[in-house]
């Protein structure tokens, strides 16, 4: 089946440099038209009849272009996927017509239960097909390719058959999907599991990553939370120097859930990510958003 | 600790859902330790997370019942709702839909009906802020409806309209844990009283009705028409002569207040 948005083998979308749509900068957005070049919505915050949420979407929409971001897709569950949500989402995917949409390489919930967390998987065989079989149901759904993103994670399970970035690879060359990769989720994961981040970069295949996260944590030096309450810090940017030096210009995003600070300091922060993607790319980096359909 | 037999996948979610929420230790035994931390503490990086993420959700829609009783008791409710009712949506934007039945009928809270009351009143702001949008009609559609129509003429309420009865005195009680303050005493009102919760121009509004509002908006929801209206506001033993002037006065208040969507007849 052919999907609607770039193909891996094809030229990668670079979108610039975003931010979270966060209801605490709604007004800002609209007010001052920040020079943000796109924003990213959750989109179960706007799977709503109407009011608020979707009226600031559609004004925001009006004005800079959108990707979609789900929590609970649950793409790694072993209930069957749910078809309520995935009309839900097809829905919200027609109003706002985003750039793409992505969700976790994780699972979210058991029996008919929503833990609201990104539950971690195994790195099995068996749950790459799993996993890669549920992708291709939901690409047939939505037609077009969707982009798994890696969470950060607390636990590892004794019957993993391989590290974390080989499985990712497996799911998403099995699945032929995208990747949304989460620099700060790579270096979270390898205080918590004691890894080199640079191996998972470098295992990562260059061709099917679309964008990348960056974030704040709660560092507790025995083991990191991926809290999004704090600043980006410096080994995360270094790690995204990395990334820029691997993966070309990837469309960047600082997401901040918590602790809002003033909208002024997320722009300064976002300008950090544009001052590290300028130096590393120079200046060849370039948008282009025209070639989305 | 030698390795526990491998898990299906399906096993191993089952065995870490009841982790969470039953405190099942079966899962720990598939969990790596390592010299920095233990299997049961890297578990209970999770266990904390889940309940303090629902509790952040109920703290967001129940913003009085919060201050109302306080950080610790709140949270208590909230472990022991969430081990009640845990989730079933995608979206936790449902999550806290059973709160006021739970107070209702859970010990110590249902001993203290106003905080089920309270309860109810803030969920129903709730669905009143995301309710479907539609647009609302003008003095200047009804002045297009014919005097002679006027008997059949009926209203569709905007979806956000909702009315709640309440017997306690909740309405200052809210204002005073989410705005000013300065709490009432709490105490049981003379007679029970309804409460309109509605929103207009993307705010989320409400006030008391009076009875003959109640009366009204009871005909309306029921789909009678202006005719049948009337006949039930003199039912309420209004004087029948001021009976039509009332409901055409009820009607152009909810037609500036954003209440009103469209006409038939």
């Amino acid at each position: 089946m052919k999907y609607s948005i770039n193909s891996p083998h094809g030229q990668r979308t670079f979108l610039g440099y975003g931010l979270g749509l966060r209801k605490e900068y709604y007004e800002a957005v609209l007010q001052q038209h920040p020079a943000v070049d796109w924003f990213e919505i959750i989109s179960e915050n706007y799977m709503v009849r109407g009011g608020k949420p979707l009226y600031y979407l559609d004004a925001v929409r009006e004005r800079y272009p959108l990707v979609m971001h789900g929590v609970s897709l649950s793409i790694g569950g072993t209930d069957p996927l749910n078809f309520d949500y995935l009309r839900d989402l097809q829905a919200l995917i027609t109003r706002t017509q985003p750039c793409w949409v992505s969700d976790h390489l994780c699972w979210t919930g058991q029996g008919g239960h929503n833990l609201h967390d990104l539950m971690p998987l195994p790195y099995t065989d068996e749950a790459i097909q799993h996993v890669a079989n549920r992708v291709k149901t939901v690409q047939e759904f939505l037609g077009q390719r969707i982009l798994l993103e890696n969470v950060s994670s607390y636990v590892s399970y004794q019957h993993s058959q391989m590290n974390e970035w080989e499985f990712y690879r497996a799911v998403v060359e099995e699945a032929d999907c995208l990747m949304l990769l989460d620099i700060n989720n790579i270096y979270v994961s390898s205080r918590n599991h004691d890894f080199n981040p640079l191996d998972y970069l470098n295992g990562i295949p260059v061709e099917r990553v679309q964008q990348f996260h960056l974030a704040g944590h709660e560092d507790h030096i025995d083991y990191v939370i991926d809290t999004h309450d704090h600043p980006v810090v410096d080994p995360v940017w270094e790690l995204y120097a990395a990334a820029l030096a691997r993966f070309g210009a990837v469309s960047t995003m600082i997401e901040r859930d918590d602790r809002m600070p003033p909208f002024e300091e997320l722009l300064a922060e976002l300008q950090q990510a544009r001052d590290i993607g300028a130096s590393v790319l120079g200046q060849s980096a370039t948008r282009n958003v025209a070639n989305m359909p | 600790m030698r390795a526990a037999p491998p898990l299906t996948l399906a096993q191993m979610q089952q065995a870490f859902k009841r982790h969470l929420m039953q405190r099942d230790p079966a899962i720990v035994s598939h969990i790596t330790s390592d010299d920095k931390l233990g299997a049961a503490t890297r578990l209970a990086i999770y266990s904390h997370a889940y309940y303090a993420r629902l509790e952040e959700a109920l703290a967001q829609d129940y913003e009085a019942v919060h201050t109302l009783l306080g950080d610790e008791a709140f949270s208590e409710l909230c472990v022991r709702y969430t081990n009640h009712h845990p989730s079933e949506f995608p979206s936790l934007r449902w999550f806290g839909q059973y709160m006021s039945e739970f107070l209702g009928t859970e010990e110590p809270y249902c001993r203290h009906p106003y905080i089920a009351e309270l309860a109810h009143f803030e969920w129903t702001l709730v669905m009143a802020f995301d309710a479907a949008d539609a647009a609302v009609a003008s003095n200047e559609d009804l002045a297009k409806v014919a005097p002679e129509h006027w008997p059949q003429l009926t209203l569709t309420l905007h979806p956000s309209v909702h009315t709640l009865p309440f017997r306690w005195n909740i309405l200052p009680l809210w204002r005073a844990a989410t705005e000013d303050g300065n709490f009432p005493d709490i105490q049981p009102l003379p007679a029970e009283q309804h409460c309109l919760i509605w929103r207009h121009d993307l705010v989320t509004r409400f006030r008391t009705l009076s009875t003959e509002e109640l009366t009204f908006l009871q005909g309306v929801v029921a789909g009678e028409n202006f005719s049948q209206l009337c006949e039930r506001l003199a039912d309420a033993s209004l004087a029948s002569d001021q009976v039509p002037l009332m409901a055409a006065s009820i009607m152009k208040t909810w037609i500036n207040q954003g209440m009103v969507t469209q006409f038939g007849i």
